[in-house]
């Protein structure tokens, strides 16, 4: 389904490519957010149906970046998939584009606006809801960061949606462990947040957050259970780029030119990948 | 509920959403659409949410709780996710002002509506009388944007009250004090309205946009307009009616009579706070009356 490793290896170099050029065009921020979750967005639109999103299906798959502040990776992976074209993708953060910070509906192939935290789990629950009242096939993924957590609208949610049993939402949490200014275990301790999710009476999968195969295969067990699943993914704030992994200040910092050749060179050279 | 559950048979695009609130009133509408009703519980940031992913689905969902939880637990989610992506939801609030009146401040309903005003492209409803609420769900038909129905408690039953605004008096008479309210209040008014002689009453149904007619009133530069409401007037219709007056450069004075502060302090019912912050109809005739003999700053000749 994916392609050789090698194949999927190079379009998470390209997605990793194009985030740092323009987060750099743009002076802008959240480099290490973006970085930590490009499989996770490879995965999922490995796995969907590009071809009914990208002409707006009524019944199309539906993914819901609830952690809006990784809009660079996002718009990148939707250039990626097809679904974005480059010419628009190169104005991201400028002024007078479409492409914000944050994930807008504006733009195509993203289905809700998000950037206050803790909204996105609800909408694509609701989403979820409305396929099933209309009886479709479509399926919806929901990404929320771990920080994102804290948020306690993501709990109201997340106990409807195992009230309900719906297994046409699959929740996929960035674990990278750093929310905003620190880390997350030193704000509010979670780990391992697989056990919160059991104890709710979710299934709970732990995967290799940087591994598209694991991811999918996570994906496609979680769609046919027969219980929800929320699927954690480990791994790294700023991956890939060897002065920004695990470090807070990457949520803010922006990129000089120098630290732009030396950030390229890690991403080209496959420095962790 | 029964005027909603008829429109639900006729268009399949309704979906209602409560937050484990109207015992003996929702349960019909379980019972005859269960693939478009949905208890999501105490849960109101995500029965918003919900509504959202609904209505990005297709749907338009009726999301029915009491009015304090329906818009200020979940504001940035209306904000967010309904009002900026223009989805057609009907936000159904019951109770208004002091309707919950026993129940304490965190209760008292008197600084909603003006939180949904402040979104573009809203529109919100306060029946006064049971012909106009009767009609609200025929109006909504078709809604593009968000709609807040302010649902008063005990509206009460007013013949020819089913327009979005209805004058009590003679707009020609151009002299009088213009009294003007809305929702619950205006209705209790409206009751009395023999204790409000020599002004023109009018008491809307709709508060965004405001109703022609009371656009009509204003333009007619009465020397007062009294704004009578259960709702702070900062953000309340005294606020848009100031905005109205100087905007078209009306010579109009403008008296708030509104709530002020939290009422900490038990009332029975409604009408017993509405009288404590002055907005029972005797205490809006004195207010007029100390108007027409100039103690509130001379009326302008």
């Amino acid at each position: 389904m994916t392609g050789s490793s090698t194949e999927v290896e190079e379009r998470c170099r390209r997605i990793r490519t194009r985030v740092l050029e323009r987060l750099h065009a743009a002076t802008a921020s959240h480099l290490g957010t973006n970085m930590s979750m490009v499989e996770i967005l490879a995965a999922i639109y490995t796995v969907t149906d590009v071809a009914r999103i990208s002409v707006g299906a009524s019944d199309r798959d539906r993914v819901v970046i609830s952690k809006g502040h990784s809009a660079a990776a996002t718009y990148a992976a939707l250039e990626e998939f097809g679904i974005l074209s480059t010419k628009l993708m190169d104005t991201y953060h400028q002024s007078g584009s479409l492409l914000a910070g944050h994930v807008s509906h504006g733009v195509p192939g993203v289905e809700h606006s998000t950037g206050a935290l803790g909204h996105g789990l609800s909408v694509a629950l609701g989403m979820a809801i409305a396929q099933r009242s209309l009886r479709q096939d479509g399926r919806v993924f929901c990404v929320c960061g771990d920080g994102e957590m804290q948020e306690g609208s993501v709990w109201e949610a997340l106990l409807l949606w195992r009230h309900l049993g719906l297994s046409n939402l699959v929740l996929l949490v960035d674990h990278n462990r750093i929310s905003s200014i620190t880390r997350t275990h030193d704000v509010i301790a979670m780990d391992p947040p697989a056990t919160r999710f059991e104890g709710l009476g979710f299934i709970a999968q732990t995967v290799d957050g940087h591994d598209v195969e694991e991811i999918i295969a996570a994906i496609l067990a979680a769609l046919v259970g027969d219980r929800p699943t929320v699927i954690v993914c480990e791994t790294v704030k700023g991956k890939g780029v060897s002065f920004a992994e695990h470090e807070p200040i990457w949520h803010y910092r922006s990129l000089t030119d120098e630290l732009l050749v030396t950030a390229l060179k890690d991403v080209a050279g496959g420095m962790v990948l | 509920m029964k005027s909603l559950s008829e429109e639900m048979r006729r268009d399949s695009s309704i979906f209602f959403i409560t937050a484990d609130m109207g015992i003996n009133l929702v349960e019909s509408i379980q019972d005859e659409f269960p693939d478009r009703f949905l208890n999501v519980g105490i849960a109101e940031q995500n029965a918003i949410g919900v509504a959202a992913g609904l209505a990005e689905s297709g749907f338009h969902p009726w999301v029915y709780t009491i009015s304090n939880f329906l818009v200020h637990r979940c504001f940035e989610q209306v904000r967010n996710d309904v009002a900026l992506h223009q989805l057609p939801i009907t936000l159904f609030g019951t109770s208004s002002g002091f309707d919950n009146a026993p129940l304490g401040p965190t209760h008292h309903i008197v600084d909603d509506w003006g939180m949904i005003a402040g979104l573009p492209n809203a529109t919100v409803y306060a029946p006064a009388t049971v012909e106009f609420a009767s009609t609200l769900v025929h109006r909504l038909r078709g809604a593009r944007g968000l709609s807040y129905l302010r649902v008063a408690k005990g509206a009460i039953s007013f013949p020819s009250s089913s327009d979005d605004a209805l004058l009590v008096g003679d707009l020609r008479e151009t002299r009088r004090p213009l009294v003007l309210s809305y929702g619950g209040v205006g209705g209790r008014l409206l009751e009395h309205h023999d204790q409000l002689a020599g002004v023109n009453l009018l008491i809307l149904n709709r508060l965004v946009e405001l109703p022609p007619l009371a656009v009509d009133a204003l333009n007619v530069e009465p020397p007062w307009v009294v704004v009578v409401e259960d709702h702070f007037s900062r953000t309340g219709l005294a606020a848009q009616v100031a905005l109205f007056l100087a905007q078209n450069g009306l010579r109009t004075r403008l008296l708030p009579i509104a709530p002020r502060y939290f009422d900490t302090v038990v009332g029975s019912t409604a009408s017993e706070l509405d009288a404590r912050h002055g907005l029972d109809a005797r205490t809006v005739a004195a207010a007029v009356d100390s108007l027409v003999l100039g103690h509130h700053g001379a009326v302008r000749q």
